[in-house]
């Protein structure tokens, strides 16, 4: 089966994974809708060839190769030499890009692949560049060392001229040395000059004081401005020093001393006339040397610039063989066909990029033997691959937050697109707050080639700049949902005119101040066209009718989402051929979550409806609107209900038989979904055990062994059906009052934003004189800095994580099994954006300048 | 250095928006917009009657139209001035890297500190 070769060198199989999936799959390549069709290939390619195919494919970025060689110690590979000359390579580049002054420029895209003999010219250009800038940086230390040991000595001489100052002092010392050279003599005092740290003076005088019992003479005087070390660039304090002594002994001991404090010392002439020849050397000595230190590092400067402009690339270069001689490595050597095989998975859309690689592969190294791409049929579940774009690839990221899918399941993510922003609206609504959301992101994505450039490590900065798009869509809908609560920065507009009118007459308007608006005479019977009346603003019991309005609205939108969630899980049953488990489990979950929550909708929906001010039937009035809550609680209690006054027990006729109705359904739908699946699997363990009999002795033998295995897989089925069912069954009712968070976030951003507006804004709009514009101008700056950071930066995190939350914990788990693992392909892009982090661009050691 | 640079742009950014809210504002105050009853009413006990109620709310109104555009003014300045921060900024950061990039004076300071 394996190698077989056809005249043009393909030779392709039909069977793929997943046996029982005959039909090929009709959804064409690259929907977002489920994840990816995966084909295990296995490739037969001849080392020559190998490296090109490998760079087209790192290139592409397809394939995920698997590891055949897992026993194997990294340095018995077969291409072990080449990744450590690659990372020696690596090590140099790094090293010189330390030395370079600033940030190289980023790296040219290079047009194509490099022959191994270009790599081999590559290498030993860089060999040679490294060691050419370390002897620049080997002379430059030595002349520092000089410039240091010339530096010392002037500043010796000149602090020791004091010391010498004495005239009596002068003559007898000077006349002993210069007879005697510094070589002591008796009864004449010789010295030695020299310059020690600073911070070892106060032990050096104390050893000296202690091995010379007491019959020298010390004296010290510190050099101000600190010296710098000429390799390590720290900073030195110094301090001069002169000991004079009598006697050959205590000049050998001295001379010890200062060995040990590693203090040097220098010849330092004794007489005035001689100092100041030996200054004035001094001083040409350091011009000069300075002249060649500044040409030394112009020097320095102009072989880094030439580098700097290929560095990068070059570094590219690099990496990116260092990463195909990795996957390289990964790779089994077949010794008898002597060619490289290799196993990856690859999506079946890219099929043909990975053909066209081996294809060139084969050209460019112009072997006769092609290479052979093979699939193999198998039963290991593949990774999941979802194709994104910068647009989806956020939400993607959302989903795959919780849990990558299981292979070729129903991907949430298409849907995330749309509900995510939607229901953060909903808990953000304020058409403010959202324009400022919608305008930070629409500048992230106008811009977002020129911030893509720059790579920064500030997370925070990447968390957004990576979710612009979420953020924007969030900003949008944002504004829409606060157009609909009618809220802009805790106000409301009135765009169509208020469907609510005056209707006391002016004598009752001055002598009361709070008026109750009765909607059978206040109201103009028609509604506001677009969002809440303006009118609310003002009211007192604004807050009960909105709380009535958006717990009702939070539960319906929370039913219709478990709804969906719940019906997803179809398509998974048609996808995988389980028709059986839509009537087992499907049927059973739907109708209970139907006729009990969304029959509480339908309560709702006809209590909007019904039930008026201006109702003929007193019945119908607002005295009577029943409490749905409390018709859905006696609903699954069974209580009874009475009538009071003039309104009836029941909102509509036959309703106490219809909901016994739907309770008794729901509760026989209870059993389905814990016994269902289980009696199912046993009766199919049947069907095939007596199949299994029919078929003969060996069939019998493999069904007792199914039989007995079923047995214990039994169990295990029940217990993991009722733990199901039951967290279906109590997670039907906790999420659906899970939902209502959308209502409470909704009324905290509201009253938030209209405390920030009373207690900061309104005082500097108190009118006035003209003076009172600065106290507008500081406090406006206030309210916004405010707004910005507790609405719409805390508020805004707060309704993203809450929406995060719904999404996973209320809709996703209605029908997600998230047990897959992820598609990571051999791809040049991620692996250098990756070594970008690690690597960051800082000097050499040594203290910044 | 981008101390400078980050206030520029935050004032600017603010001023950018106190600008276009306050002169919206300003605008609405002049219309006698119901929303902002609230902020143009007189005191509770500041007025006496109906009349009186009215003239200080209009004038109210007016009162505040006015000081929402003069300190929409003040922050047209505040643009201006946060403008010349940025500018003044980026300046010194292209002189900065103009003198690393000088051969000469960088390789004299080098030399200079041993």
């Amino acid at each position: 089966m394996k190698g077989e070769q056809s005249s043009n060198g393909k030779e392709i199989m039909l069977e793929t994974y997943a046996p029982q999936l005959e039909i090929l799959d009709p959804h064409p390549a690259g929907t977002m809708f489920r994840s990816e069709e995966m084909v295990l290939c296995q490739l037969f390619v001849q080392p020559e060839a190998a490296y090109v195919s490998m760079y087209e494919l790192g290139e592409a970025g397809i394939a995920q190769f698997r590891d055949l060689n897992p026993h194997v110690n990294d340095f018995q590979r077969r291409y072990v030499t080449e990744v450590r000359r690659c990372n020696e390579m690596e090590r140099k580049l790094r090293w010189v890009s330390g030395e370079l002054p600033e940030p190289p420029p980023p790296p040219k895209p290079s047009p194509r692949v490099l022959t191994p003999r270009e790599i081999n010219i590559l290498e030993e250009r860089i060999d040679y560049i490294e060691s050419e800038i370390q002897e620049i940086t080997r002379n430059a230390q030595n002349l520092k060392t000089d410039y240091l040991a010339l530096i010392e000595l002037k500043l010796l001489i000149e602090k020791t001229q004091t010391f010498f100052q004495d005239h009596s002092a002068h003559r007898k010392i000077s006349a002993s040395v210069q007879i005697y050279n510094n070589d002591g003599a008796l009864g004449h005092l010789g010295f030695i000059a020299g310059v020690v740290a600073t911070a070892r003076v106060p032990s050096f005088e104390r050893m000296l004081w202690r091995i010379s019992h007491g019959n020298i003479f010390f004296k010290q005087a510190q050099i101000d401005e600190p010296l710098k070390d000429p390799v390590t660039s720290h900073e030195l304090q110094k301090t001069v020093f002169v000991v004079f002594f009598h006697g050959e002994q205590i000049k050998l001991r001295v001379k010890k001393v200062c060995n040990g404090f590693q203090a040097t010392l220098y010849p330092c002439p004794a007489t005035y006339k001689e100092q100041q020849d030996m200054l004035a050397g001094i001083e040409s000595r350091i011009k000069d040397l300075e002249m060649v230190l500044e040409q030394t590092e112009q020097h320095r400067r102009l072989v880094l610039a030439n580098i700097a402009r290929d560095i990068s690339t070059w570094m590219v270069v690099v990496r990116k063989e260092k990463a195909i001689y990795h996957t390289l490595n990964m790779f089994s050597m077949d010794i008898v066909k002597k060619c490289l095989i290799a196993e990856c998975w690859v999506p079946r859309c890219d099929l043909h990029i990975l053909q066209k690689a081996l294809d060139n592969g084969v050209k460019a190294s112009g072997s006769p033997i092609p290479s052979i791409l093979h699939h193999v049929p198998t039963l290991e579940i593949p990774p999941t691959y979802n194709r994104t774009n910068k647009f989806t690839r956020g939400f993607q990221t959302l989903i795959d937050s919780y849990g990558i899918a299981s292979y070729r399941e129903v991907n949430p993510a298409l849907y995330t697109i749309i509900t995510f922003p939607f229901l953060f609206a909903v808990m953000f609504g304020d058409m403010g707050h959202g324009l400022i959301m919608t305008v930070f992101a629409a500048i992230l994505v106008i811009f977002e080639k020129k911030f893509a450039k720059n790579k920064t490590d500030n997370e925070i900065w990447n968390i957004f700049f990576g979710g612009r798009y979420i953020i924007l869509l969030m900003g949008i809908f944002s504004v829409y949902t606060g157009l609909i609560y009618n809220d802009i920065f805790s106000k409301s507009l009135n765009i169509f005119g208020s469907s609510w009118q005056n209707v006391y007459d002016e004598q009752t308007l001055r002598n009361y101040s709070t008026f109750e608006l009765d909607p059978k005479d206040a109201y103009t019977k028609t509604p506001y066209p677009l969002g809440i009346d303006p009118a609310w603003q003002f009211a007192a019991n604004n807050i009960i009718f909105l709380n009535s309005f958006k717990m009702k609205l939070s539960i319906i939108f929370g039913v219709l989402h478990m709804a969906f969630g719940v019906t997803l899980s179809v398509v998974n049953f048609n996808f995988f051929k389980k028709a059986e488990l839509i009537f087992l489990q499907y049927i059973p979950q739907i109708l209970f979550l139907l006729l009990l929550f969304w029959y509480l909708c339908i309560l709702m929906f006809m209590k909007w409806i019904m039930y008026s001010a201006d109702a003929t039937d007193k019945a119908l009035g607002t005295s009577c609107a029943p409490s749905v809550l409390i018709i859905f609680i006696n609903m699954m209690l069974l209580k009874e209900s009475t009538a009071k006054g003039s309104c009836k027990p029941f909102m509509y006729a036959g309703q106490e038989i219809i909901q016994n109705i739907f309770l008794a359904i729901a509760f026989l739908c209870i059993p389905i979904m814990l016994f269902g699946k289980p009696v199912y699997q046993i009766m199919a363990a049947k069907k095939q055990k007596r199949s299994g009999v029919e078929g003969g002795a060996a069939g019998e033998a493999g069904a007792g062994g199914a039989e007995g295995a079923g047995g214990e897989a039994l169990g295990e089925v029940l217990i993991t059906q009722a733990i199901h069912t039951i967290e279906y069954v109590l997670g039907a009712v906790s999420h659906t009052a899970s939902y209502l968070r959308l209502w409470a976030l909704s009324l905290a951003h509201a009253q938030l934003s209209a405390v920030l507006w009373q207690r900061l804004l309104k005082i500097g709009l108190g009118g006035g004189s003209p003076v009172n514009a600065i106290l507008l101008y500081l406090l406006f700056a206030a309210w916004a800095f405010f707004t910005l950071a507790i609405l719409v930066l805390m508020e805004g995190l707060s309704a993203f994580l809450h929406t995060l939350r719904l999404h996973w914990v209320e809709f996703m788990s209605k029908f997600y099994e998230g047990q897959g693992y992820a598609f990571l392909p051999f791809s040049f892009s991620v692996i250098l954006e990756a070594d970008e982090v690690d690597i960051k661009e800082k000097p050499n050691g040594g203290p910044p300048e | 250095m981008s101390l400078l640079l980050g206030c520029g742009v935050c004032c600017m950014l603010l001023s950018i928006w106190a600008i276009l809210q306050l002169f919206v504002m300003g605008i609405f105050f002049k219309m006698e917009v119901l929303a902002f009853i609230e902020e143009a009413e007189p005191d509770h006990h500041g007025y006496e009657d109906y009349d009186d109620f009215m003239k200080q709310t209009k004038e109210n109104y007016q009162l505040i139209a006015v000081n929402c555009w003069v300190a929409t003014f003040i922050y047209v300045i505040t643009l201006g001035l946060s403008y010349m921060c940025i500018k003044h900024a980026k300046n010194k950061e292209r002189m900065a890297a103009d003198n690393v990039q000088d051969d000469e004076t960088y390789c004299r300071s080098k030399a200079k500190r041993l």
